[in-house]
């Protein structure tokens, strides 16, 4: 997510659309959407993504009311294929660069980052997820939390100071909050820590101040904060007004699922998670000491400066001809 | 002592498994979709849609991150 938002920031993009690409892109997506509708319920399915847009957008908007965008010029902006970076679509026509792939491989390259990519980056927190979710369902009596967490403002800041210095993706995030919630914290200060945990960690809020400036970095954080609060609230309001007992609702959407189709399910899912978990150790044990890098399946934009890793020119059979 | 060591991680073996086999069709579901996102909208192209605007660029910045990954 970070080294995204700063080739968005390179090409051009505003703080305030930088910082709201921050805050909705790892709040948010695509397959933690389906983790939420599977471990949560629906009403935090729904208010999950929409919580991370208005946040998102809030803070940008408050970032450019305070400081007028400049007018930098055109955008320089990174057109590189996404499929397999074999062009750079500089000087390649739109209609050309359009159709550097067929569907059949687009769909073939999809699946591929599927298993790779996406899972590859999630699996090793998803893993520590797991785990810390069954040990607060083994450890914690039910309804323990209730009397500290069961709502209100406290319980909302209280999830706030725990997540914001936390570092967890949103898929992971998930189960430990339905293991939150099953022991009786509120499904707002819930959502408050599926919010406020991948939105910001220690390590990233320094290359915040890099990218937004000290103040801007405080002006991020307390929108955010302000925001998420918010929402927390808003959630436990809706579920009192709806009169739905959290508890007994989360977790329902995995009982549609027949049961040899759940462990067939865990199967292929752990079959996925073998390699990256493996290379992931194997990185550790040999790279230990290292200085930290961020791993990322993007393409470094052509613009980017003092860069070490100069791009390769694609291949001239790509289809663009214009190379 | 030790067997409550044992029965402990037994019980957390078994709270896991639980939440994978839960988890693991829609996880599955999840990702396909999220790679088939990142096929067609690469997040750093993402630069290509938002356009200049004061309010508009976040407002754009802000949509395009909701479904990506990560």
């Amino acid at each position: 997510m970070l080294p995204a938002a700063a080739s968005l920031k390179r090409q051009g993009a505003n703080r305030g659309a930088v910082s709201a690409f921050l805050i909705s892109t790892p709040e948010s997506g695509i397959d933690s959407i389906f983790i939420t509708y599977a471990l949560l319920d629906p009403i935090m399915t729904v208010i999950r993504p929409i919580a991370a847009f208005i946040t998102a957008v809030s803070t940008g908007f408050v970032e450019n009311f305070l400081h007028r965008p400049k007018d930098l010029g055109p955008m320089q902006v990174d057109r590189s294929c996404p499929v397999d970076n074999c062009c750079d679509g500089v000087d390649c026509p739109e209609e050309v660069h359009r159709r550097h792939h067929g569907p059949g491989e687009k769909l073939a390259a999809g699946l591929r980052f599927a298993a790779t990519d996406v899972w590859g980056d999630i699996v090793g927190w998803f893993a520590v997820g797991l785990l810390l979710a069954a040990v607060i369902t083994v450890l914690i009596p039910d309804d323990f939390m209730a009397r500290w967490l069961g709502g209100g403002i406290t319980s909302m800041l209280v999830m706030l100071v725990i997540g914001i210095p936390l570092y967890i993706c949103a898929s992971a995030s998930t189960p430990i909050a339905a293991a939150l919630i099953l022991k009786g914290v509120s499904p707002g200060a819930a959502l408050v820590f599926l919010l406020a945990g991948p939105a910001t960690n220690v390590t990233s809020l320094t290359v915040l101040v890099g990218m937004l400036g000290k103040r801007g970095t405080v002006r991020y954080l307390l929108m955010l904060s302000v925001c998420t609060v918010a929402f927390g609230l808003l959630v436990d309001h809706i579920y009192r007004v709806l009169g739905i007992v959290p508890s007994a609702v989360i977790g329902e959407a995995a009982e549609l699922v027949p049961e040899p189709l759940k462990y067939a399910g865990a199967l292929v899912l752990i079959a996925l998670s073998v390699r990256p978990l493996t290379s992931r150790f194997r990185r550790k044990k040999s790279a230990s000491g290292e200085q930290v890098t961020f791993h990322s399946g993007f393409p470094i934009p052509p613009m980017a400066k003092g860069d070490a890793t100069q791009k390769k020119p694609g291949p001239s059979s790509c289809g663009c001809g214009m190379h | 002592m030790f067997q409550d060591s044992i029965q402990f991680g037994v019980a957390i073996a078994a709270a896991a498994r639980d939440i994978l086999l839960d988890s693991s069709i829609y996880i599955l579901f999840g990702i396909v979709v999220a790679g088939l996102v990142k096929v067609s909208l690469n997040a750093a192209t993402v630069a290509n849609h938002l356009g200049r605007g004061r309010y508009l660029s976040v407002i754009k910045a802000a949509f395009f991150g909701v479904p990506l990954p990560l």
